[in-house]
């Protein structure tokens, strides 16, 4: 899988790809009989219990579909709601970060969580069986993204994408961003409060979807000036998808620019008609893993709970109920007909061969920088 | 006897300001020490820089969301104000029900949060008010300025904060004899200038007190504005929280929480100057010591 954005920051983690295999290659050789003899035996297992503190997206902490696994382990998760990935990093700016055992990443922040913010400890995947080639597709396997240096630093979970979201009573399906600038949707639509989603958009309709996130200071304006228009056309932002959910269920808003499908679950079941568009200009596709951050207390639980989280029959359940999709294959044929058709499998290949959005670099002489984009998103949010 | 009184008042004072010192004070002079290190990608740079202050003072996105924090404060107090005058009189001179007080504050046993959505239903475009504004024919289409404007912030915030304010007035107007105001009315004065010339000069501090108070709590408010207030309700306590939260610049989040305490101490001395430029607010004289 190669990764267009952010290689400017990110080049060291993908540089480290021969030295894996090398690695790989060594472990295979000594002993992979040993290797699925251990898959198959629990002692090899994390050891669960006590309580895990966990950071996730809304709907996406496992609380339903591991409910048995944590009676049985005696495990008590708390889990904290993420709304914008920016939620997790800031916990870690100052000293004493709280003791959070296990949190979700979006595969665009690898760089800055594991070589700049150092806030992310290897994962021992000897406790996690679950992860394996036979089980995971192989663009989530051993990826660079995730494993460097010869470590695991992320465990990818769940994979997806943000696309427009809108209310099939009222509008017709979108084909393209372009068409939620229409006049009679004027205080109609929502934008998340996602940079990670929206900033990826905004470069798109600017005409610099191809360039992003490596953009010039001029071409940052640029893009923000064209994605005013939006702004002028939303009727608010959305803190959250728990809000989205509330805006689209009370008529608030018919549709929203790029948002998680995930909400369709909970529309649903307030007999709201949410469906999602694939825009010509394209959903924004995202990987997100689960890392164990260097607080973390509860070391042996999150093992046990990435494991878990990887099991077929679990990632047949939260991709179901979040509308999105699972890493395991295993998982695909547990799928009901509905969530198999959503996505072709068979063409996984070619839906990762564009790479995956990263975020700007952090510094620069050439290219506005994650700071610049944050100074221009809080101006856009305050309609400026 | 002097010195044993002194002593027990320390004494009695000593755990609130024991209390205020570790957790105001000391996390205040963290917080100013901070605004003067750097920061960049959630990373933290001890350091002694002016940078987070005039880069917020030349940034227009700091002046728009602070004037609008200040037009949301100054709106919000002096409605809330007006409105809890009235009812803060008619508890201290003329019923002087408790019934009504705790009927008023009741309305603070319920979540914030909840008060929040409450006005989110009524304001709605399919929410309370523009079904009765439909219904009576007044709009052909529901209004959506209601919602995610200024005017949703405002008449929150004066919900939320009446009961509060209306305890400040009650509390300030409880200090001033009705004596006083029976004498006023003896003489001549009407009930409107009874209140001018008698009550609000002498209540005067308390009922700046009530709307200072009142204004810093709203125009710091951040969750109201954010939930309620769509692009043109970002305020200052936004934009820090965001520092904070999301984009992890503590220092220029610590600098402009530090402007906002300037901006509003000068707002302080604003209103002071006003009412005593108006001569609502009269400076009053030490008494003098019996005998002397």
């Amino acid at each position: 899988m190669t990764r267009k954005a952010g290689d400017e920051v990110n080049s060291g983690l993908f540089t480290s790809a021969v030295s894996r295999r090398a690695v790989l290659t060594g472990m295979a050789g000594l002993g992979g009989g040993a290797f699925l003899l251990r898959l198959s035996t629990l002692p090899a297992q994390a050891a669960a219990g006590g309580e895990l503190q966990v950071m996730a997206w809304e709907g996406y902490d496992l609380t339903n579909e591991l409910s048995d696994w944590r009676k049985a382990n005696g495990v008590t998760v708390e889990a904290t709601s993420i709304a914008n990935q920016d939620d997790v990093q800031a916990k870690f700016v100052a000293g004493n970060p709280p003791p959070i055992d296990l949190a979700e990443y979006n595969q665009a922040y690898a760089d800055l969580y594991i070589r700049e913010m150092k806030i992310v400890n290897p994962i021992d995947m000897s406790k996690v069986p679950n992860y394996n080639a036979d089980n995971l597709f192989g663009q989530f396997y051993d990826q660079p993204t995730w494993f460097a240096d010869g470590q695991y630093w992320g465990s990818p979970y769940i994979w997806g994408f943000n696309t427009i979201l809108f209310n099939a009573d009222k509008l017709a399906k979108p084909t393209s961003y372009v068409d939620l600038l229409d006049p009679s949707l004027k205080g109609k639509i929502a934008i998340m409060d996602d940079t990670v989603s929206s900033w990826p958009v905004a470069a798109r309709v600017a005409g610099f979807g191809d360039k992003y996130p490596l953009l010039t200071k001029d071409e940052l304006g640029k893009t923000f000036a064209e994605f005013s228009k939006y702004r002028a056309q939303a009727r608010v932002i959305a803190l959250n998808q728990g809000e989205l959910v509330n805006l689209m269920v009370s008529g608030e808003v018919v549709a929203a620019l790029c948002a998680d499908p995930s909400i369709i679950t909970q529309t649903d079941q307030q007999n709201m008609k949410i469906e999602m568009a694939i825009p010509k200009e394209g959903p924004i596709l995202w990987v997100d893993a689960w890392f164990i951050p260097v607080s973390a207390d509860n070391i042996e639980a999150a093992h046990a709970f990435i494991n878990q989280s990887l099991d077929p029959a679990v990632q047949a359940k939260v991709a179901m109920a979040v509308v999105q999709a699972p890493v395991s294959k295993k998982a695909v044929a547990l799928l009901d007909e509905k969530s198999r058709s959503r996505i072709d499998y068979d063409a996984i290949e070619t839906m990762f061969a564009a790479g995956l959005p990263g975020i700007p670099p952090r510094a620069s002489d050439t290219h506005a920088t994650y700071d610049d984009w944050v100074a221009a998103w809080q101006e856009f949010k305050a309609g400026m | 006897m002097k010195a044993p009184r002194s002593s027990m008042g320390s004494l009695l004072a000593a755990p609130a300001v024991l209390y205020m010192v570790v957790f105001f004070v000391v996390p205040s002079l963290i917080l100013f020490v901070y605004s003067f290190w750097t920061a960049a990608s959630y990373k933290i740079v001890p350091d002694f820089v002016f940078s987070n202050y005039l880069n917020s003072l030349m940034s227009p996105l700091f002046w728009t969301v602070t004037i609008n924090a200040i037009l949301i404060g100054l709106v919000t107090a002096s409605i809330t104000l007006v409105l809890a005058i009235p009812v803060g009189y008619y508890l201290v001179y003329v019923s002087r029900s408790q019934v009504i007080l705790y009927l008023i504050l009741i309305t603070w046993f319920s979540s914030y949060l909840v008060r929040i959505y409450a006005w989110r239903t009524l304001l709605g475009t399919s929410g309370v008010l523009n079904t009765i504004l439909l219904q009576a024919g007044i709009v052909d289409s529901p209004v959506g300025v209601f919602l995610f404007s200024r005017f949703a912030v405002a008449i929150t915030l004066i919900h939320i904060y009446l009961p509060f304010c209306i305890l400040l007035v009650v509390s300030s107007l409880s200090e001033i004899k009705k004596d006083l105001v029976d004498a006023a009315r003896d003489l001549g004065a009407s009930p409107l200038g009874a209140f001018f010339r008698v009550i609000a000069p002498n209540a005067a501090n308390g009922l700046v007190g009530a709307f200072m108070l009142t204004f810093v709590m709203v125009a710091g408010d951040y969750v109201t504005p954010q939930m309620l207030g769509g692009s043109s309700g970002q305020t200052t306590g936004l934009l820090i929280a965001d520092q904070f939260r999301k984009t992890g610049n503590w220092p220029l989040g610590a600098a402009q929480a530090f402007l906002m305490f300037l901006v509003s101490t000068a707002i302080y001395f604003a209103v002071m100057g006003l009412g005593r430029a108006t001569g609502l607010i009269v400076k009053r004289r030490p008494a003098k010591k019996a005998g002397a």
